[in-house]
């Protein structure tokens, strides 16, 4: 059993409050499409029962953001590990999603936060007002995995 | 989620058991990997450290034939799948009751049996398959080792015919991105065709003096 008894719903398997789902307050999460070279939202996918895909990154990525105080390097591991750990729950609770977490490339020089593998999707944490991601990231995700859009998603504080 | 510090003992432990289910491999220096080298490709279990509570494991292969830097390339990367077709990750708590499991699953899902002396054509095949069935990434490296490996086979036919099925998996990736690899696409190519075994076994020696697994 991964989870305490009580928690039914997807939402609630990820340990986020109905109540506070669509409303991050004083926190914001921004997704930058770096591949399409704008802005977008990455609440407009929508998956045919639950959350999207995209909103599971995002809400798993949010609650790290929130669960884990603190700020550089370390504290950056710890928030990526425990999102990591929440959408395995999560996929291990409601069937695969397609979301890949930790894919390597074959020279193991880029390592994806997650992969989604169903809408060819690569999502990468950002956590901190200060984190961002260089071009050379952008790069080498793109040579490394080709015909995948790349969204970082910014946590940032308030 | 529980943070646990895994010491040298535990880590050894758990590279050891997985050593007892498949005797033909060695542990690669004292690393979490167990290896087996045939010709130009070194293949077998990685136990990864995936997070700070478990490991994940998964069937590697290396080209020797192909390094960046001293950093050895994989033309086969494929992650231990469950019966949900989810990524198997293992606990360090719960090890000694799943490794078992996950042992009988590798025997099943790994595209080469670790317990015979593989032939090139199969290791070959192997790379194929993986390209064709659970590649993520972009297939430039293991269309690179099919390429070379080719050269090594006597049937010109199955040569050409390997090393041309390389060739169309190449030409699927965006002709941009292969840019930032190779500059000149056909006379690259042309280059790999014309490697004979002598040079392919030169280029190895060079590579083994380098190379860090």
């Amino acid at each position: 059993m991964l989870f305490e008894s009580g928690i039914s719903t997807p939402l609630q398997a990820l340990g986020v409050k109905e109540s506070t789902a669509n409303s991050i307050a004083g926190w914001s999460v921004f997704a930058g499409s770096l591949a399409v070279g704008k802005m977008s939202s990455v609440r407009g996918l929508r998956a045919a029962e639950g959350l999207s895909n995209a909103e599971i990154v995002e809400k798993a990525g949010e609650k790290a953001f929130r669960n884990i105080l603190g700020k550089g390097p370390i504290v950056g591991i710890e928030r990526h590990e425990y999102a990591t750990e929440m959408i395995e729950r999560y996929q291990n609770l409601y069937g695969s999603r397609g979301l890949l977490p930790k894919v390597r490339s074959a020279d193991g020089k880029a390592i994806l936060d997650i992969l989604d593998s169903q809408n060819s999707i690569i999502y990468d944490w950002k956590f901190g007002n200060s984190a961002r991601m260089s071009n050379t990231q952008f790069l080498k995700y793109q040579f490394y995995f080709p015909d995948n859009q790349i969204i970082p998603l910014l946590y940032k504080y308030p | 989620m529980n943070k646990i510090k895994i010491s040298s003992e535990v880590s050894n432990k758990i590279v050891k058991d997985w050593l007892v289910q498949f005797p033909s491999l060695q542990r690669y220096k004292s690393t979490n990997k167990l290896l087996k080298r045939v010709r130009f490709v070194v293949y077998g279990i990685e136990l990864e450290k995936y997070v700070s509570t478990g490991y994940r494991p998964r069937f590697v292969m290396y080209n020797l034939l192909d390094v960046s830097g001293n950093i050895s390339i994989t033309c086969i990367d494929k992650i231990l799948k469950n019966n949900k077709g989810l990524d198997v990750s293992i606990k360090y708590v719960q090890h000694e009751n799943t490794y078992l499991d996950a042992c009988r699953m590798m025997k099943l899902q790994a595209s080469i049996d670790f317990a015979k002396e593989s032939s090139i054509e199969e290791i070959i095949e192997a790379i194929l398959t993986f390209i064709e069935k659970d590649i993520l990434g972009t297939p430039y490296y293991s269309c690179l080792a099919v390429m070379q490996l080719s050269r090594l086979l006597d049937s010109e036919a199955k040569k050409e015919s390997y090393f041309n099925k390389a060739v169309d998996e190449l030409n699927k990736i965006p002709r941009h991105i292969l840019e930032m690899k190779i500059k000149d696409f056909d006379s690259w190519i042309e280059n790999i065709r014309n490697l004979t075994p002598i040079e392919l076994e030169k280029i190895e020696l060079e590579n083994l003096k380098k190379i860090k697994v």
